[in-house]
């Protein structure tokens, strides 16, 4: 059987998989559990077993999980969490032989590749106690955001159908969870100085908010519940939906974010192109616009870094493979 | 293990109408699906290949071509 090119975007926040036949998203969250979880559906929760351990993984972590952990420093892809991920997004695809390109976050990406490179091998785990022999190659590992101009160049066969980026310099503003990541492209060519990192994340834009709304109802509230508040625009307490006001937290988020641009670009007016892409792309693309009129963003972009990845790897596949 | 696959096809309908849909209805698979973007691909014209058959005049072809390759070129050298 042949080897599944696929994408893989581990990130802070969320972990995204692209297979030619599936998508999957969820939290970058694993948990630990012990013993068996009742459900009064006898619906069991999955789970995998790696290294003598077993883990529940995104959502399920946060609901069933006495100790769930999320990481977020520079020793990320070093941990068991990233090699849980990895796994479980392995079983959620349901692909056993897989040939991937990773992203990682811009700013730790010299550092940390070298150490994802290692990554593949024979993988042996449980899923709900059935035994999964995986074989993971790593074929590249790429800095996230260019995943999102792979998305844009490529088509699923990983061949090109654009020619609007050659010649052209192009700037790609990724708003992740924990960070936001910059690249420039000149006629297709990286440019490592004004491709650069920061820990400005949505994060952020949800601490912001979490802030007032603590103060407001006079309870607490986990980051992940903010979440769905700014999703919904209202936040539910003793059965009933408040709106909260997200427009003050948005601009204020949109200005950090504007900032480090100018810091690493310059004005960003002197791109061709800029693509905004990642979780907080819907969020901000409206804000950053106004200053930005030449902004533009791409369809479901907290997808599109591990779809280029996936497109990518076809085609790194294909010509290793000579088809 | 070879497996074959056969499909047989009316002169009457419009063949790669057919085909797509005999293609649609190949159970999802891991390199199946590959396989399946190749025939549809070869089917529908996606991609470049597509754009450059509706082009008409061949100096405009060649350019297409020269670009393409430039762009297959860029991108396989891209280093990060």
């Amino acid at each position: 059987m042949g080897m599944v090119p696929i994408g893989l975007d581990v990130g802070y926040g969320y972990t995204k998989a692209v297979s030619p036949e599936r998508i999957v998203s969820f939290p970058s969250l694993v948990g630990v559990v012990g013993g068996d979880l009742f459900q009064l559906d006898g619906r069991s929760v999955s789970r995998i077993r790696f290294d003598g351990r077993e883990y529940v993984c995104g959502e399920a972590a946060l609901k069933h999980s006495i100790l769930s952990v999320e990481v977020r420093n520079r020793d990320f892809v070093n941990s068991d969490i990233y090699r849980v991920l990895t796994l479980w997004a392995l079983a959620e695809l349901k692909v056993e032989r897989a040939s991937a390109v990773f992203g990682l976050p811009v700013g730790h990406y010299a550092q940390l590749k070298p150490q994802v490179l290692k990554y593949g091998g024979v993988c042996e785990f449980e899923v709900n106690g059935a035994p999964v022999r995986a074989v993971l190659e790593v074929l590249e590992v790429v800095p996230q955001p260019a995943g999102t101009v792979f998305d844009l160049l490529l088509n699923r066969l990983g061949e090109p159908t654009s020619e609007e980026f050659l010649d052209k310099s192009v700037g790609v503003i990724d708003v992740g969870y924990f960070t936001t990541d910059l690249i420039v492209l000149e006629d297709l060519e990286f440019v490592t100085s004004k491709s650069q990192g920061c820990d400005l994340g949505i994060s952020v834009l949800l601490e912001s908010i979490r802030c007032e709304l603590e103060g407001a109802f006079k309870t607490s509230f986990a980051l992940r519940e903010v979440e769905r508040v700014v999703r919904k625009g209202a936040v539910r307490i003793e059965g009933a939906e408040h709106p909260v006001e997200l427009e003050g937290h948005l601009r204020d988020f949109a200005q950090g974010v504007l900032s480090f641009v100018r810091n690493a670009w310059g004005d960003p007016r002197k791109l061709d192109v800029v693509i905004l892409t990642g979780g907080g792309a819907e969020l901000l693309y409206g804000l950053l616009k106004e200053e930005i009129p030449h902004l533009r963003t791409v369809s479901s972009p907290v997808f599109s870094n591990a779809r280029g990845f996936q497109k990518y790897a076809v085609r790194l596949l294909r010509r290793r493979e000579r088809w | 293990m070879v497996k074959v696959i056969s499909l047989k096809l009316n002169p009457e309908y419009e063949w790669d109408r057919v085909i797509l849909k005999w293609l649609e209805r190949i159970p999802p698979g891991e390199r199946s699906a590959m396989i399946k973007y190749f025939l549809w691909r070869t089917i529908t014209g996606e991609s470049l290949e597509g754009s450059r058959s509706s082009s008409s005049g061949l100096g405009l072809e060649e350019k297409r071509d020269e670009v393409s390759e430039r762009l297959s070129r860029k991108l396989d050298s891209l280093k990060f």
